[in-house]
C-alpha cells in the first residue's frame, strides 16, 4: 500500500481545501476590516475557486475507473461532485439572500458568513467519504457550525431556545449513529464502506470458517441505528420533533440553509452509507419495511400538520418532512433493487427541491422582512403590493407542491415512476413482499402529494387572491430578489429542460452503484 | 473465567440505555449533556473492545477502533463546549436550565 501524500490526492480534495481556506479568509477579513459588503464580496467571489476545482475534476478526471485518496477516506466520483457543485450553489445563493437580514438582525456577520462555509465544508465532505470515521467527522463539521447559527440572534429568546434545543438533540441522534457505526465495525472488522460491502457480500472470514452475514441480528440492529441517526439530520418522523422549532426559532436565513444543506448532506451521506456500504444485500426485508414506515410516517405526518400550521416558517417546517418522505421513497427503492433509476431520481428530486426550497424561503425572508410579520394572514393579497416577488414565491411553492408541468412534478413523477416499476419487477423476479411494499409506498406517496396542494395552494392563494392589508408598494434588496429571480430562473428553466439535469444525474447515480455491481 | 469480548459489549449496551435514559428523562439541560456524554462513551467501549478482539482478516492488525474513539473523545469535547455555551446563554435569557420549562415554541 502506498503511503505517500501525492499530489494527485491533493488535487481530488481540493474543492474542500479551498472553501476551507475560504472559510478561514473570511474570518480573518471580517476581523480587519469591519464591512459587511466587503466580506460578503470575498465570501461570493471565493466561493468561485472550489467551484473551479469541482467542475475541472468533473470534466477531467476519467470516471471509468475509481478515485480514491487518504486510504479510501475520499472518494470522488460523479455523485460527490454532483452534491459538492449543489452545495456550493447553496452557499452562493444563501450569502445573497442573507446580506439584509444579517446586518438587520444578526449583530456578528462575519461569523455567520465563517459558519456557513465552515458548515458547507463538512456537507462537501459528507458527500465524498467513503469511510465511517471521516463520515461522522464531517457530519460534526456540518452540525456544529449550525447548532451556533441557530443561537446567533442572542437577543432573541426564540433563537436561544433553538440552538439549546438543536444541540442536545442533535448529539443524542450523532451518539445513536456512532452506535450503529461501532456495531457495524464490529461486525466488519473494517470502517471502509467498500471493505463493508465486500464482507457484507460474500461473509465474515474468521480463521478458517466464513461466516454469513444472512439473518444477522446485528447487521440489521446497526442498519435501524444508522436510519434513526441520519433521520434525525433529515429530519425524517419520528425523529423530527426538533425541526419546527428550530425552524421557527432560528434566524430565517440560517432556517433556510437548515432546511436545504442539512437535508442534502443527511442523504447525501446516508445513501453512501446504505447504497456502498451494501447495507442491502442481506436482511433486505426487514431493513426495506423499516425504510418504508420511517416514509409513510414522514409524508403523512408532514403533510397533515403542514397544513393547519398558521406562522409561514412552521409550515415550511412540516412542508421539508414531507418532502423528506418522498425522497426516502426513492431511496428505499434503490435500497430494495441496485438499479440507478431510483437513485438518479432522488439526486434529481434533491437538486429540484433544494433550488425550489431556497427560491420559496428566499422570498418567505424578503416578505416577511417587508411586513415585519410571519403568519400566513400578513402574506395577505402581497401579489398586490409585491407583484414580482409574490410571483417568484408563489411558482417556488407550486413546484414544491408538484403542480404540472412545473419542475417539481416531474421529480415526484420520476421518483413514484421508479420507485413502482423497481416494485413491479421485483415482484415478477419472486420477491413478493419488498416489491409490494415499495407499490404500497408510491400510491401512499401519490395520495401525500395531493394533500400537500392544500397548503402550499393556501398560501398562494392567500398571496393572489385575498385583499392587500395596506395600498403601498414593497420594496426589497437586490440581493434578496437577485437570489429569488435566480432560482425562479433555474426552475423555469429545468421545467423545459429536465434532460439536462438528467444527463448528469444519472451518470452520478450509475458511480454509486460502480462498485456494488462489480463494474 | 477472564473477560471476553461478551463482556464489554454488555457493559457498552448498558452504558448507552443508561445514557439514553439519562437523555430522554432528565429535566436538567446540563444533566441531559451528561446523560449523552455516557451515551458516547458506551460507544467508546464498544468500539475499543471490537478493535481489540478483531479477528477479520486483513483488518485484525489495524486500530481503527482505537482511533475512531481518540475522535469520538475529541468530537465530544467540542460538542460539549458549545452545548454549555448555548446553555449558558439561555440561562442568562430565562434562569433556568430545565427543559420543560424551555417551551415557548410548541406546535
Amino acid at each position: 500500500m502506498n503511503h505517500a501524500l501525492s499530489a494527485n490526492d491533493l488535487y481530488l480534495l481540493a474543492p474542500e481545501l479551498s472553501i476551507t481556506l475560504l472559510a478561514l479568509a473570511v474570518m480573518m477579513v471580517d476581523l480587519f476590516v469591519k464591512r459587511r459588503a466587503v466580506t460578503v464580496m470575498v465570501a461570493l467571489l471565493g466561493l468561485i475557486v472550489p467551484a473551479a476545482f469541482a467542475i475541472t475534476q468533473a470534466l477531467t478526471l476519467d470516471f471509468s475507473v475509481a478515485h480514491h485518496a487518504f486510504f479510501n477516506m475520499l472518494v470522488v466520483d460523479q455523485y460527490a461532485i454532483f452534491l459538492q457543485i449543489l452545495f456550493l450553489i447553496i452557499a452562493a445563493v444563501m450569502i445573497l439572500a442573507s446580506y439584509d437580514y444579517v446586518g438587520k438582525y444578526v449583530k456578528a456577520d462575519g461569523e455567520f458568513y465563517t459558519l456557513l462555509l465552515f458548515s458547507v465544508t463538512g456537507m462537501m465532505l459528507m458527500a465524498s467519504t467513503g469511510e465511517l470515521i471521516s463520515i461522522y467527522i464531517s457530519l460534526e463539521l456540518t452540525s456544529i457550525p449550525l447548532y451556533v447559527m441557530a443561537g446567533l440572534i442572542r437577543a432573541n429568546e426564540r433563537s436561544a431556545e433553538a440552538a439549546v434545543k438543536y444541540v442536545l438533540l442533535g448529539a443524542m441522534s450523532s451518539a445513536i449513529l456512532l452506535y450503529g457505526f461501532a456495531l457495524l465495525y464490529g461486525l466488519t472488522g473494517t470502517t471502509d464502506l467498500m471493505g463493508i460491502a465486500m464482507l457484507i457480500k460474500n461473509g465474515i472470514h474468521t480463521g478458517n470458517v466464513i461466516v454469513p452475514l444472512q439473518n444477522n441480528i446485528m447487521e440489521l440492529v446497526a442498519g435501524i441505528l444508522i436510519l434513526a441517526g441520519f433521520g434525525f439530520k433529515i429530519s425524517a418522523v419520528p425523529f423530527h420533533m426538533w425541526a419546527p422549532d428550530i425552524y421557527e426559532g432560528a434566524p430565517t436565513p440560517a432556517t433556510a440553509f437548515f432546511s436545504v444543506g442539512s437535508k442534502a448532506a443527511g442523504f447525501a451521506a446516508l445513501i453512501r452509507v446504505f447504497i456502498d456500504g451494501g447495507l442491502g444485500q442481506v436482511n433486505l426485508l426487514p431493513l426495506v419495511i423499516g425504510f418504508s414506515i420511517v416514509a409513510i410516517l414522514t409524508m403523512t405526518l408532514g403533510n397533515f400538520v403542514a397544513a393547519v400550521q398558521a406562522n409561514v416558517k412552521r409550515m415550511m417546517a412540516y412542508s421539508s418532512i414531507a418532502q423528506a418522505g418522498y425522497i426516502l421513497v426513492g431511496v428505499t427503492a434503490s435500497l430494495a433493487s441496485h438499479e440507478s433509476a431510483g437513485n438518479s431520481a432522488v439526486l434529481f428530486f434533491i437538486f429540484v427541491y433544494v433550488l425550489t426550497n431556497l427560491g420559496a424561503f428566499s422570498g418567505i425572508i424578503a416578505l416577511a422582512n417587508a411586513t415585519g410579520g410571519e403568519r400566513i394572514e400578513d402574506f395577505r393579497g402581497l401579489a398586490k403590493r409585491a407583484p414580482l416577488l409574490s410571483l417568484g414565491t408563489a411558482l417556488c411553492l407550486l413546484s414544491l407542491g408538484g403542480i404540472p408541468p412545473m419542475a417539481g412534478f416531474i421529480s415526484k413523477i420520476l421518483i413514484f415512476t421508479a420507485a413502482w416499476g423497481q416494485g413491479q419487477a421485483l415482484i415478477s423476479s419472486g420477491q413478493v413482499v419488498v416489491g409490494q411494499s415499495l407499490n404500497v409506498l408510491v400510491v401512499v406517496a401519490l395520495i401525500n402529494s395531493i394533500i400537500s396542494l392544500v397548503y402550499y395552494g393556501r398560501l398562494v392563494k392567500v398571496m393572489y387572491f385575498d385583499a392587500p392589508l395596506k395600498d403601498d408598494h414593497l420594496s426589497t434588496s437586490i440581493g434578496l430578489s437577485s437570489s429569488i429571480a435566480l432560482m425562479t430562473a433555474a426552475l423555469i428553466v429545468i421545467t423545459f429542460a429536465a434532460q439536462l439535469v438528467l444527463a448528469v444525474t444519472s451518470p452520478a447515480a450509475n458511480s454509486l452503484l460502480a462498485f456494488l455491481l462489480g463494474r | 473465567m477472564g473477560l471476553s469480548l461478551n463482556h464489554y459489549l454488555v457493559l457498552g449496551a448498558v452504558l448507552f440505555c443508561i445514557g439514553l435514559y439519562g437523555a430522554l428523562a432528565k429535566r436538567n439541560a446540563v444533566a441531559v449533556l451528561m446523560g449523552i456524554e455516557i451515551m458516547l462513551n458506551a460507544v467508546n467501549i464498544t468500539m475499543v473492545a471490537f478493535s481489540f478482539y478483531n479477528k477479520v482478516a486483513p483488518y485484525s492488525t489495524y486500530l481503527t477502533g482505537q482511533i475512531f474513539a481518540i475522535f469520538i473523545i475529541t468530537v465530544a469535547a467540542a460538542e460539549a463546549a458549545v452545548a454549555l455555551a448555548m446553555i449558558i446563554a439561555i440561562y442568562r435569557r430565562r434562569s433556568t436550565v430545565d427543559v420543560g420549562e424551555i417551551d415557548i415554541m410548541k406546535w
